[in-house]
């Protein structure tokens, strides 16, 4: 579904931050991106959801090369993607509601479609009391929450979060991921970058480590928290990157 | 509820109409500002153009083929001539004038006609409060409006033998003065019109750069969502035309209001009387009326150029 081959990024003239960078995410894989502080897990993320165009090698996604892609087609790739900013990226002019409410406005949805399917979600992620709040005035960890709700409301095909637990406590950091767990079973890729290791230990997925430019691919090393819990078996959906 | 009264909340009151904070700050008052100005400029422009057109319209569709004949109520010596004197003149000129092949129609203007015609040079000479002695007029109508000057000539010859002083006037001379200095300022006014459509054209084109550097993350955040480049411009060409639509028609009423006073001062200095009369007819004001909404279209136009153009820019 999505494969990276020979990738670098440079920003201007300066070294290259991501350098032979090569990985395939398959339909249905759940993948944690990890790595030092400036690792480029950020920039990785960008070139993901079509937030800029690499320097060098190849990006395929959804069966289309994305240096090759007309703007319109941009477009429509970039709608099935859901993006959870690290820094929320919320609109501080709408409400909650609005916000969640965009990317189905994007796509044209009816009114009264994304009227219950926005209302149910944000119940859903705690947040029903606060459907006309303007983001400014709600906390870090309840503008995070209108940030996913935004990213999965249309169940994008590849969801990507920058760090999407950073800011809640761990009950609701549990259910989220819980919800990205859902999303995957239900066929959205997921790639989550965190450094947050002790949330990673929980959840037994495929880890894609940068440092020094490169990517490191390892795969799950123990029974994840989740699993011995549910007691399904989810090494089948895991993706040889 | 105001964005103010929203903020100092912290809740929104209702969904707001545009994605992009368009609404946000005063650059879109000064905008709306600008348009409005604009459409009253425009539509004054217009109005001053369409007037004098019709105004020329009416000088040459009068006075063109028309021709008078001026007998003058004093001879040569300064004496001046008695009623029955004109009368017998008045009619030797008529009926030579009817005979003429170059007049199809020669009719004697009546004294109180005459004196209604000079009355707002010299009030009082209508009602007979001034007694001063008036020239007897003939108004004929020219065969053909262009009359070869041989015709003319043989004209006022046969003219002179009944009276040397009689004055032959086709008023082509001073009419074709006055025919250019409208026409003059017609085409300033309509300079006036492209100059105000150019100037708001690329004061709408800066001022829509200027908001999508200002929205620049917004704008970006859109796109990264799926918003193709047409749902971006469509937030922006939604916000325009409302600005316009009610720019505009402030725009244009404070014109029509404008003229309304410009009518009332002419009518108060019984201008009236001077000049033909210069109301705009329907056809007028149904230009005027269309000429902030083309305004809109064009600035529509403008916004869609600038919007796609900065946005293909983008990511």
């Amino acid at each position: 579904m999505i494969q990276f081959e020979h990738v670098g990024l440079r920003y201007g003239v300066g070294p290259e931050i991501l350098s032979d960078i090569s990985f395939t995410l398959e339909p249905g894989s759940f993948h944690f991106l990890s790595g030092p502080s400036g690792a480029g897990k950020t920039s990785l993320m960008s070139l993901l959801y079509l937030g800029r165009h690499q320097t060098r090698g190849l990006i395929n996604m959804f069966g289309q090369n994305t240096l090759d892609a007309p703007r319109g087609q941009l477009a429509a790739l970039r709608r099935k993607i859901g993006v959870v900013f690290q820094d929320f990226r919320l609109l501080s002019h709408l409400s909650a509601f609005d916000n969640v409410a965009l990317p189905l406005r994007i796509l044209g949805r009816p009114e009264k479609e994304i009227r219950n399917n926005v209302q149910e979600l944000l119940e859903w992620v705690g947040l029903g009391d606060y459907l006309k709040s303007l983001p400014d005035t709600l906390s870090g960890g309840q503008q995070q929450r209108i940030a996913i709700a935004r990213a999965v409301i249309t169940r994008p095909r590849l969801l990507l979060a920058d760090e999407p637990t950073g800011n809640l406590d761990d009950a609701i950091g549990y259910r989220l991921m819980s919800l990205f767990e859902q999303l995957n079973r239900m066929g959205t890729t997921i790639v989550i970058a965190s450094h947050n290791e002790g949330m990673m230990d929980r959840f037994e997925h495929t880890r894609l480590v940068l440092g020094g430019g490169g990517l490191d691919v390892r795969p799950p090393h123990r029974e994840g928290l989740l699993s011995r819990l549910t007691g399904k078996d989810k090494g089948e959906r895991e993706t040889r990157a | 509820m105001s964005l103010f009264r929203e903020r100092k909340l912290g809740v929104a009151d209702r969904p707001r109409r545009y994605d992009l904070p368009l609404e946000k700050g005063s650059g879109g008052r000064f905008l709306g500002a600008l348009v409005g100005l604009m459409a009253y400029l425009l539509v004054l422009s217009l109005g001053t153009a369409i007037g004098l057109q019709s105004l020329s319209d009416r000088w040459s569709s009068g006075l063109e083929g028309k021709m008078t004949v001026e007998i003058p109520a004093l001879t040569p010596d300064g004496a001046p001539r008695s009623k029955e004197t004109l009368d017998r003149l008045a009619q030797r000129t008529a009926s030579l004038l009817k005979n003429s092949l170059l007049i199809t129609q020669a009719e004697i203007q009546s004294d109180s006609e005459t004196r209604a015609l000079l009355s707002p040079w010299l009030p009082g000479l209508a009602d007979g409060d001034l007694d001063l002695p008036v020239p007897r007029l003939i108004n004929a109508t020219l065969a053909d409006p262009n009359p070869g000057e041989n015709g003319l000539k043989n004209l006022n010859a046969a003219l002179y033998d009944i009276a040397p002083d009689i004055r032959l006037e086709t008023h082509k001379d001073w009419l074709t003065g006055i025919l250019r200095l409208t026409g003059t300022m017609e085409a300033a006014a309509f300079l006036v019109v492209i100059l105000i459509g150019v100037t708001t054209l690329s004061a709408i084109a800066g001022a829509v750069h200027s908001r999508m550097a200002e929205y620049r993350d917004e704008i970006e955040l859109l796109h990264l969502m799926g918003a193709g480049d047409r749902y971006i411009l469509r937030q922006f060409q939604r916000y325009m035309l409302r600005l316009c639509v009610i720019a505009g028609l402030a725009g244009l009423l404070a014109a029509a209001l404008t003229f309304r006073i410009f009518a009332h001062t002419m009518s108060a200095d019984s201008l009236e009387n001077v000049t033909p009369e210069a109301g705009f007819g329907a056809g007028a004001w149904i230009v005027m009326c269309a000429a902030p909404l083309i305004l809109c279209g064009i600035t529509m136009l403008t916004v869609r150029q600038t919007v796609l153009g900065v946005l293909r820019k983008m990511p």
